[in-house]
């Protein structure tokens, strides 16, 4: 495990683009908005959910035990994120959206209708859209951040990789 | 593979949010500091992500 590896994300972005190279700053900065972007478009507390399961799935451990602010979460629940399927705490959007994150992370290009439709049920055609756009950017993240974590293994002012 | 179109044309989508991936995805195809390989293994990643057989 790297030196990244317990930082909060935000710091880990900052670390390897902002501070490495202003060549990536535009990146740094483009990841900003449309992180901002994806939870002001669909709902706080269902991509809440996803991401925290995202990232048990992922391994990524500085993102499974954060909590983001405003989501209106019950931290218990999110402790419990890989119990969604039989907790009676998690409805039925809830499951339906945790089922979807669950498939695309494993294996986004056979995502069946079953599992888009029930979230369609809940979402809309429009929430849809955007829970999965949102999704992206968040796996996106965490995908980057755990690479990171192992790859760059030594303190950016100690000259890492 | 031939799929069914899972939402209809015109679907109105997030503006900001449309917008923000874009500017990553135009953002991030200017770095020039990606070595050949590693671009052609995310090239692929990507297809298969998109359904993309081109």
């Amino acid at each position: 495990m790297g030196v990244l590896a317990a930082l909060p994300t935000d710091d880990v972005l900052d670390r390897v683009l902002s501070a490495r190279s202003a060549a990536f700053a535009d990146v740094r900065a483009d990841m900003d908005a449309a992180h901002a972007a994806a939870w002001a478009a669909t709902s706080p507390h269902l991509l809440e959910l996803c991401r925290v399961r995202i990232a048990t799935m992922l391994g990524c451990t500085a993102e499974a035990h954060s909590r983001t602010p405003g989501t209106g979460v019950d931290p218990e629940v999110l402790d419990a994120i890989a119990a969604w399927p039989s907790d009676d705490r998690f409805d039925d959007a809830a499951r339906a959206c945790l089922a979807f994150a669950e498939h695309s992370v494993i294996d986004v290009a056979s995502l069946d209708e079953h599992t888009v439709a029930a979230v369609r049920t809940h979402l809309g055609d429009a929430g849809l859209a955007d829970f999965v756009s949102a999704l992206l950017v968040i796996e996106q993240r965490i995908r980057l951040r755990t690479v990171w974590d192992r790859l760059l293994t030594a303190p950016a002012t100690g000259g890492d990789r | 593979m031939e799929r069914n179109r899972r939402l209809a044309p015109g679907t109105p989508t997030d503006a900001a949010l449309r917008h923000a991936l874009g500017e990553i995805a135009a953002s991030t195809v200017r770095l020039a500091h990606v070595d050949p390989v590693t671009t052609e293994i995310v090239r692929m990643r990507c297809a298969h992500h998109h359904d993309c057989g081109t």
